[in-house]
């Protein structure tokens, strides 16, 4: 059995993984995909709108395990978490709020 | 640094303020046992705290800055251990069931090295590290309420 040579190794020998989506991977492309972005703003919107519900569900969830297993939840994670809830509801609230008042702009253009 | 970096880490300093005053409330409730599982009296346990890093810890002099830890994460208890440095209280009552009966010391009982006045000093200090940790929770929020309103 002979030692394969240096110029004609082949296959994906050694496993490497692409941590910068810039670099090539082993077909030659890139994840740059020349500035097209593939959400819309209705996904978007939905994205965050699950992601804050999500928030808080869990919040709903510690709350009634607090109420229900008093001794196994600390009061701060409740209130934290209700914090953080709210916290992303704001946010989200936010950029559509402005995203609106742009499209309203455009609208109102004449 | 993202939206709840801070109320992360306040959040670990408000559990760990916590751990600190269960492990006070578990010590004055001590305060007079004089029979544990191990033997003799019981002794007072203190929290051990250390610092909560995401990154590996690298020792090393050349270590490039760019590898260097940067803010830490919060705190975390290290351990609850016992003090064994401060001597037990010696009480004569010979009458006393766990009373010693032999040798130089016969007639004492050991009690706790429990101190209730500074367990309950150490409580205040508890309480305040934990509204402490609130006040920059509160301060995060308003924070981020202020950004929201630029360009409004």
């Amino acid at each position: 059995m002979g030692i394969p040579g240096i110029n004609n190794v082949s296959g994906n020998v050694v496993e490497m993984a692409r941590t910068n989506p810039a670099h090539m991977d082993e077909n030659g492309n890139t994840g740059i995909t020349g500035g097209k972005t593939e959400k819309n703003f209705g996904n978007l919107v939905t994205e965050a709108m699950g992601n804050v519900s999500d928030q808080q569900l869990d919040a709903d969830a510690l709350f009634e395990r607090m109420i229900t297993h008093p001794d196994e939840v600390e009061p701060h994670d409740v209130t934290i978490a209700m914090a953080k809830a709210e916290m992303s509801l704001n946010m989200t609230k936010a950029i559509i709020d402005r995203a609106v008042k742009a499209y309203n702009e455009i609208i109102a253009m004449r | 640094m993202g939206l709840f970096t801070t109320i992360n880490t306040a959040a670990s300093g408000l559990t760990a303020e916590r751990l600190r005053l269960d492990v006070i409330s578990d010590n004055i409730a001590n305060a007079n046992t004089t029979r544990t599982a191990e033997g003799g009296p019981f002794r007072r346990s203190r929290v051990i705290f250390r610092p909560r890093v995401d990154q590996p810890y690298w020792r090393s002099p050349f270590l490039p800055e760019s590898l260097k830890n940067k803010i830490g994460s919060g705190v975390k208890v290290a351990k609850i251990e016992k003090d064994m440095d401060t001597d037990l209280v010696l009480k004569w009552d010979p009458t006393h069931p766990d009373a010693i009966k032999t040798g130089p010391k016969a007639g004492y009982v050991e009690l706790p090295n429990v101190n209730v006045v500074s367990e309950m000093v150490d409580m205040i200090s508890a309480s305040r590290a934990y509204e402490a940790n609130i006040a920059i929770m509160d301060g995060s929020k308003s924070m981020f309420r202020k950004a929201l309103e630029i360009g409004r």
